[in-house]
């Protein structure tokens, strides 16, 4: 299928131009349009989308967006005081056997001096398909045969936004890849066709058995439908289940791609923040260390300094001690609690006047020596004392020092550990980004876990509640089959449940055999136009519509790699899902190198030229995108080429 | 486009035994591929059932 022309009257910044798009003999099939941004290269598209679907599908904002009709044209119908304006634009397409159609929409406005109404719209096709003639006014049958050629479900795989095609494979848009595929492969007119079933059974069938005048199938019936009612409940507990699992392990997915060679980022940055605090403790230690050893030297300054004349005055008293000139060491106190007891202080034995006397002796010897006797024998306690503090002295010295060697060792190691990570996460470019990944990650990590676990329960509750359903059909079966009159409804009955079944099994392996097939189609052609040769090994398209590109390691490298990469997958997978469903499209990609660096424009352009070896492609370029490069690229290969030029807010084509 | 052989292929194998449901469910996923409304044809198909 290809477009051979669009012609746009009204429509936006376009008062009447038609863009044609014929394949020159000998030439590609590419053709290049050149705007500057504004100039209306994107509504080139809007204009086609709204003929076919009544939508423009690449407006920027459509809240915001004016309404269609060309403004200098409202302003000169308002000059000349018409009140009714019309907005058309018309697309030509032919199709695989040679036949041409032609989709026209028109937009009639009614125009005030402060408003514009659009009033109707109309819709014409014209076809000659099969050597035939044919005609279609109606707005639904104008849909539908848009629908049979150009599906508005997978219009994205058609007409691109060149900008957006490396956020293909963001976790949000596998809704769209997943339609895709469905659409394409015809999965989702089985689908139609199930869930229209299993309606006819519940509302159209199933209120005749509810209400009929046989009580067995009534109770059977009824009973069927609260089983049906509990195995939904559960299904819809276990979708949500499955959509919130998909989403966590998607993004855990898609953060691997973020994260991929710097996991350890986040416990490398946790080290470094621990490592701050664990300095400043030390430090802080070191500090008090030094208070410490300050407070000894001085203490110790004074002890030494004073030790000469206490070793004197010490060796006085121990010279007196010798010659018995200082009273014993006895406790006064003592020798007069033994007085007033009368008991000795040792044996606790009762003191008879004799003993007596002789405690009184040594207490009247010991009041009779001198008081200078007395204090120096005190002293020498004292002394002995400070004598045993200058005796710790090495000791306490040598554990000061162990712990200031200690302290500055733990100091040095934890400021080189410190300096060599910093050193190193200095190097890792958008660090915040992959440490917010990392913890992000772990989050979606745990509640993937909690998921499963909880799928796991669930799962079981719904066996149960299937087998239930099972039972009360069977219930119900026997019921109506022991009552003739219900005969007719058991056999439409049966038609409907056989059927659902039929087409439940069938959409399952068209699903599966697609995905698988989709994948090995989108790596072979992937693997073919990618610039970067064995840099990938395979593409998966997981059951969740998730994609995982591989690297030579077996790494998922999706996340991680470049932009142009991601487009190409994109495209990749567009020209696979065309091939694999039989649906020969054009492609229309709107500033196709928005996202492709410079580096990757000549081989994305050289990829493009080999696509359009087998389909249409038409390609809309800003100037700055369109360089000497791609220019080179593209020299006497396109088939048609135009360049915009907008002036007075209206957009025409340069001659 | 027409409806995927492979459906209508895996809709024969399935329902080998029972002529009724293969030649009519073909018809119906035909139909509804074409853009047909289901329910009609659904109601037409259990018509023929007496």
């Amino acid at each position: 299928m290809r477009i051979e022309s669009i012609e746009i009257q009204n429509f936006r910044q376009y008062r009447s131009e038609k863009f044609s798009f014929p394949q020159m003999p000998g030439k590609k099939d590419i053709h290049v349009i050149i705007g500057e941004n504004g100039e209306g290269k994107t509504n080139i598209l809007n204009a086609l989308t709204w003929c076919l679907y009544g939508e423009e599908l690449h407006l920027g904002d459509k809240n915001t967006a004016i309404s269609n009709i060309n403004s200098q044209y409202v302003h000169e119908l308002r000059n000349h005081g018409e009140r009714n304006g019309e907005a058309k634009v018309t697309v030509v397409m032919s199709i695989e056997d040679g036949g041409l159609i032609t989709f026209m929409r028109t937009a009639t406005y009614s125009i005030t001096d402060s408003n514009i109404i659009e009033t109707r719209q109309d819709v014409i096709a014209t076809s000659t398909e099969n050597g035939g003639h044919r005609i279609i006014d109606n707005k639904n049958d104008y849909a539908m045969y848009v629908s049979r050629y150009v599906p508005i479900e997978i219009n994205e795989y058609i007409f691109f936004d060149g900008e957006l095609m490396d956020q293909y494979f963001k976790s949000d848009k596998k809704g769209n890849i997943e339609s895709g595929i469905k659409d394409l492969t015809k999965a989702s007119t089985i689908e139609k066709t199930r869930n229209a079933l299993k309606s006819f059974a519940k509302n159209e069938i199933a209120p005749v058995l509810r209400n009929n005048g046989d009580a067995k199938v009534r109770e059977a019936q009824q009973a069927l439908e609260n089983a049906q009612k509990n195995q939904q409940e559960q299904q819809d507990k276990l979708g949500i289940i499955v959509g919130q699992l998909n989403t966590a392990e998607s993004k855990v997915e898609e953060l691997k791609g973020v994260i991929q060679g710097f996991d350890t980022l986040k416990d490398k940055t946790d080290r470094l923040s621990e490592l701050e605090q664990e300095s400043d403790k030390l430090k802080e230690r070191q500090r008090k260390i030094y208070v410490e050893m300050m407070e000894f030297a001085r203490q110790n300054y004074i002890l030494f300094a004073m030790y000469p004349a206490l070793k004197e005055f010490k060796d006085y008293i121990q010279n007196q001690e010798t010659k018995g000139n200082l009273p014993p060491k006895i406790d006064r106190r003592l020798v007069q609690s033994i007085i007033d007891s009368k008991e000795c202080a040792i044996c606790g034995c009762k003191l008879g006047t004799e003993h007596l006397q002789h405690v009184l002796a040594v207490l009247h010897k010991l009041e009779v020596s001198s008081v200078t006797s007395a204090e120096l024998n005190r002293a020498s306690s004292a002394l002995n004392a400070f004598f045993d503090t200058i005796k710790a002295y090495p000791r306490r010295k040598q554990a000061i020092i162990e712990a200031k060697k200690d302290i500055d060792i733990r100091i040095k190691k934890n400021d080189e550990e410190y300096k060599a990570l910093s050193l190193e996460l200095k190097n890792i470019p958008n660090q915040e980004e992959i440490r917010r990944a990392i913890i992000e990650r772990e989050d979606y990590k745990k509640q993937s876990d909690r998921l499963h676990e909880k799928f796991g329960r669930e799962e079981l509750l719904l066996e149960a509640r299937v087998r239930a359903v099972k039972k009360a059909e069977k219930e119900l079966d026997a019921a109506m089959r022991s009552n003739h009159r219900m005969d007719i409804y058991r056999k439409q009955l049966d038609f409907c449940t056989k059927g659902i079944m039929l087409l439940d099994d069938t959409l399952k392996e068209i699903i599966e055999e697609c995905r698988l097939e989709m994948q090995a189609a989108t790596f072979e052609i992937f693997d073919k136009l990618v610039w970067k040769k064995d840099a990938f090994t395979q593409v998966n398209i997981l059951e969740d519509y998730s994609f995982e590109l591989l690297d030579s390691y077996g790494q998922q490298t999706l996340g991680a790699c470049s932009a142009a990469e991601r487009a190409l997958l994109a495209l990749s997978f567009t020209i696979a899902l065309q091939q694999t469903s039989g649906h020969d499209s054009l492609l229309y990609i709107d500033t196709p190198l928005g996202r492709v660096g410079e580096k990757n424009r000549i081989n994305f352009m050289q990829v493009l030229s080999g696509i359009a070896d087998t389909k249409q492609v038409i390609l809309s370029f800003t100037p700055t995108e369109y360089d000497e490069n791609v220019r080179g690229q593209l020299a006497g290969q396109y088939s048609s080429y135009c360049e915009l030029n907008f002036n007075n807010g209206v957009t025409t084509i340069k001659k | 486009m027409a409806l995927n052989q492979k459906i209508t292929k895996k809709i024969k194998e399935k329902a080998a035994n029972d002529d009724f449901l293969r030649k009519n469910m073909i018809m119906l996923l035909s139909k509804v591929d074409e853009g047909k409304q289901p329910k009609r044809l659904i109601e037409t198909i259990l018509n023929e059932i007496r």
